[in-house]
């Protein structure tokens, strides 16, 4: 028997329906102009905080080395020595930033490049399957064609979240400035675990439609 | 191995249209085609029980089992 009966979706769902095309809206020129300004200031101009954060790191540096040479001798000094310390860390933080090297600068730029599109493209889904779902198309293959575009994406954006930080990582360890901090640093900039939860729980979506879709065919060819 | 569905055997015997039986049985042409052209995945008893009274059969005389 066939159930083919237009029913008018509910209110909330309508207003979801809006707010993802308003949300996709948003996504896409906030991604335009957030690419454009990392295109902007990777490759051609310089932007005034590195500036100025260069010519802090060159007076950090200066100080430093003052204080070396004047601290050699009484290097026992347990106050001193915890004023270099703290000194030694600023100028390690601003180090790196002096230090970005291209390949570090390509690896940045890629890979948030990447995850900005695909994360825009999740939105672009997400909008399309609450039109499917805003017409009353709740089991059909396209619409969870969809929400399986968006758990691959999701999976993809953590992947390359990983890889990012851990190649970053990678090239930025030395044995020369190593030091306890940059154990925590590889802890902290582990990608967070919600978006792979989140991308496991849309693949896992997808194949429940799916099932829906199965029985929905089975009703709709009994006769 | 599968299930057929010999409705218009049937329909040619009781010299009877498609149209007519749906009228009858009170199911839609576009239903009854898709019995007929063996495309259904399941059949309601009640269907079955009313195609039945309106051709004056057996189901064994519509549903089909060849291997």
């Amino acid at each position: 028997m066939m159930l083919k009966s237009k029913t008018d979706s509910p209110m909330s769902i309508k207003l979801m329906y809006q707010i993802s095309k308003l949300a996709c809206f948003l996504t896409i020129i906030f991604a335009s102009i957030i690419s454009l300004t990392l295109l902007t200031g990777a490759f051609s101009i310089d932007l005034p905080v590195t500036s100025y954060l260069n010519s802090e790191t060159s007076t950090v540096e200066a100080v430093l080395r003052n204080q070396r040479m004047t601290n050699e001798d009484t290097y026992s000094n347990n106050k001193k020595d915890q004023v270099l310390n703290l000194k030694e860390k600023i100028y390690y933080k601003h180090a790196i930033l002096k230090q970005l090297t291209p390949v570090k600068k390509t690896i940045i730029v890629i890979s948030s490049l990447y995850i900005l599109y695909a994360l825009t493209l999740c939105v672009f889904y997400f909008k399309k399957f609450m039109k499917k779902i805003n017409d009353g198309h709740y089991f059909n293959r396209d619409t969870i064609k969809n929400i399986r575009h968006i758990s691959y994406l999701l999976f993809s954006v953590w992947l390359i979240k990983l890889l990012s930080s851990t190649l970053l990582n990678f090239i930025s360890f030395d044995l020369i400035h190593m030091n306890p901090m940059s154990e925590f640093h590889i802890a902290n900039n582990f990608p967070s675990m919600a978006i792979l939860l989140s991308a496991m729980i849309f693949w896992i979506l997808s194949h429940v439609f799916l099932h829906g879709v199965r029985l929905e065919e089975e009703n709709e060819l009994t006769i | 191995m599968m299930i057929l569905v010999n409705l218009d055997v049937m329909l040619a015997k009781r010299k009877m249209s498609l149209t007519e039986l749906s009228e009858k049985v009170g199911i839609t042409i576009a239903n009854l085609s898709i019995l007929k052209n063996n495309k259904a995945k399941a059949i309601r008893f009640s269907t079955l029980e009313s195609i039945c009274t309106v051709l004056e059969c057996q189901p064994g005389d519509i549903i089909e089992f060849k291997i």
